[in-house]
């Protein structure tokens, strides 16, 4: 059974009709409630449920479909902490780094610099054990010079553990700090995301294939979005943890906001944008003037 | 390789590789020569230990380049990620556009290329060439600049690139490299501020003593990460400018002693094929290159620690560029093999036995 017949279209995915090859990634956007400890959402069994049910279907479909070689791809979770290590984030993260190792994925954390700082010795053990991939570092501009030492320790720390740093923030900042000029940080691949990335400019030709920006994205409420620019518009939502895989897919081939293929291909189909229209958002510029788009609808 | 685990035999055995990308390193021919260039790219093509090698200025056919397009397109272990890299593949700009537009036409929705932004000179020209390649398809560009790079392309010249890709709207990679003595903050130091800040991305690397950079860099300058690590996950259908495939463009595409397929003379269904028919290169991506050290150490190679190497594509480099040790080591593979399958039907036989 083809459960996504218009996918099919020779010219555009001949080979790969299912999303969830696209779909590489899986974002947390999580939130605390209340003020209470642990009480992060979304709910981690919650997420391990669905998780767990769409890699049962994954099998199904990859002995169906005579090892089709891409339902077999691990995935990367992406989580976003809002909170520091006692306010929560440490109870949350040792929840779900059993989960998706289970899974066989791979597990990227982010946290502003405030909140990241001083992990305690829970945390250093999920970063010894490598249960953490990727660590990213939101950085506040400028870097309080109080907590230069400690990000270095930290970034130093990473490393030991062969977990990859990754930093967001402005560049001259960066270099202000002297960061890096660290050794250990020049030895080592690591990732800077500048802060103005995507800001500002307004591209003459913005739209481009959708298929690099998909993920699983996941908010507080543990409603699913195709990615981050849509996510919070209700009519976009692609499902929730609490519904099958079957379901969700059926829901993508069928979508009545969304058309898939059209994002596939060649991103969406967007009127030209008010010239007047400046990015000061943190999403691409095509994903703001979308957004505005499904927005006016 | 006796002591891996029964899921991890059941992977090996099984499981198909993937790669991430098609990867055309379409010449070796460049408009620099830098120190750290893996490659040994130069004017005249690749060069080892100064001097021109063997094929080092051939360049890859067109019509060779547009058929595999052709054929990936239709490979379900290839994600729709069409790279072009070289040597400097912007020396024949007219070229690139015309592959970018027909692996666009083809549905490979990831067009990017490798450069090292030379042809942006001014900022008209950047202008004129990055909007022709958005409209070709391009998606984003990986941009390399750091101390060697700079002597052939001005930081002017960088500046230009990344504005003129913030323009249009193609992303900016930044790719840097450092060494003890050069880091990146004295390569950032260079680049305009602003521009930095908006910039899609900036990924940082240490140089590693391969190719060109093991000749020219001072051993001691090289930073040394170890050989440990598996690349199952982050493999590239890469082909080179003799036309050969291999499964990575990291180190490994630049060896001759374990082939899979020419595209001049295979299809890539037929050499992916044979990637995954490979007990060798099937033990270095799903368990590891540095699995390979102890029997080569066994079979009397003077093998360093796997701490001595830079990191586990040096060693692959190392191996696969020695025709005796990929020999050696097909040999004890089969070896391996066989007397795992007498250990198989040693315990069949025992364990019939005891239900009888
Ligand atoms: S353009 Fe729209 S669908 Fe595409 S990634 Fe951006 S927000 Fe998502
Ligand atoms: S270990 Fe070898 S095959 Fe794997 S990515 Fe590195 S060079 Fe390529």
């Amino acid at each position: 059974m083809n459960i996504l017949p218009h996918l099919t279209d020779p010219s555009i995915t001949a080979q790969d009709p299912y999303p969830p090859w696209l779909f590489r990634d899986i974002n947390l956007s999580t939130a605390t409630e209340g003020q209470g400890k642990g009480s992060m959402q979304p709910d981690i069994p919650a997420f391990a449920r669905w998780l767990f049910a769409f890699q049962k279907w994954q099998s199904q479909r990859f002995v169906a479909e005579n090892n089709r070689y891409y339902l077999m791809l691990g995935r990367r979770v992406h989580v976003q902490l809002p909170c520091s290590w006692q306010e929560g984030a440490a109870a949350y993260l040792q929840q779900l780094a059993p989960v998706t190792a289970r899974a066989g994925h791979a597990l990227t954390v982010r946290m502003a610099l405030e909140h990241a700082l001083h992990p305690p010795a829970e945390i250093c053990t999920l970063l010894q054990n490598k249960s953490i991939q990727k660590f990213l570092f939101n950085l506040p501009t400028p870097i309080p010079p109080q907590q230069i030492a400690p990000l270095l320790e930290m970034v130093e720390f990473l490393l030991a553990c062969r977990v990859m740093p990754i930093l967001l923030g402005d560049i001259n900042n960066l270099l202000r700090s002297g960061l890096l000029h660290n050794q250990r940080l020049n030895a080592a691949n690591f990732t800077l995301y500048p802060s103005q990335r995507h800001m500002d400019y307004c591209p003459t030709h913005p739209v481009d294939s959708c298929a690099t920006h998909f993920s699983w994205f996941i908010d507080r409420n543990g409603d699913i979005y195709p990615c981050g620019g849509l996510s919070g518009i209700a009519s976009c939502r692609l499902g929730t943890l609490q519904e099958g895989m079957e379901t969700i897919l059926q829901r993508i081939a069928q979508h009545p906001v969304l058309n898939f293929s059209q994002l596939i291909q060649s991103g969406p189909l967007l009127s030209p944008p008010d010239p007047a229209l400046v990015n000061r958002t943190h999403i691409p510029y095509k994903c703001l003037l979308h957004r505005r788009q499904i927005q006016r609808l | 390789m006796r002591d891996l685990s029964l899921t991890q035999r059941v992977t090996l055995a099984n499981k198909p590789l993937g790669f991430n990308a098609l990867v055309v390193e379409r010449t070796s021919r460049c408009n620099a020569r830098c120190s750290i260039c893996y490659q040994g790219s130069s004017p005249q093509g690749k060069e080892q230990r100064g001097e021109e090698s063997p094929r080092g200025g051939q360049d890859l056919a067109p019509e060779l380049i547009r058929r595999a397009l052709l054929e990936g397109s239709r490979l379900d272990c290839l994600n729709k990620r069409f790279h072009l890299a070289g040597g400097e593949a912007f020396l024949d700009a007219e070229l690139c556009l015309d592959l970018f537009s027909y692996a666009h036409a083809l549905g490979y929705y990831d067009i990017t290329t490798t450069t090292n932004g030379f042809w942006a000179k001014s900022l008209p020209r950047a202008r004129s060439l990055t909007r022709r390649m958005r409209e070709a398809g391009v998606t984003s560009i990986e941009l390399s600049t750091d101390h060697w790079h700079a002597p052939f392309v001005k930081p002017a010249t960088i500046n230009h690139c990344m504005q003129a890709c913030l323009e249009c709207g193609i992303a900016v990679n930044l790719r840097l490299l450092a060494t003890q003595e050069h880091t990146h903050a004295a390569t950032l130091a260079t680049l305009d501020p602003d521009l930095l800040n908006h910039t899609s991305r900036i990924t940082c690397g240490p140089v590693f003593a391969v190719g060109r950079a093991a000749e020219q860099i001072d051993a001691d300058d090289f930073f040394r990460r170890g050989a440990e690590g598996r690349c199952f996950a982050v493999l590239n259908l890469a082909i080179v400018p003799s036309g050969d495939v291999f499964p990575c463009c990291a180190g490994m595409d630049h060896t001759d002693a374990l082939l899979f397929g020419n595209i001049a003379s295979h299809s890539l269904a037929d050499i992916v094929h044979n990637m995954n028919q490979s007990p060798l290169f099937r033990v270095v991506s799903y368990a590891g290159v540095a699995r390979l050290l102890k029997p080569l150490q066994e079979m009397g190679y003077a093998m360093q620690a796997s701490e001595a190497y830079g990191n586990m594509c040096d060693l692959c480099t190392t191996i696969f560029s020695d025709h005796k040790m990929v020999a050696d080591l097909t040999r004890y593979n089969a070896q391996t093999e066989s007397e795992q399958i007498r250990l198989a039907i040693d315990y069949l036989l025992n364990a019939s036995t005891a239900c009888v």
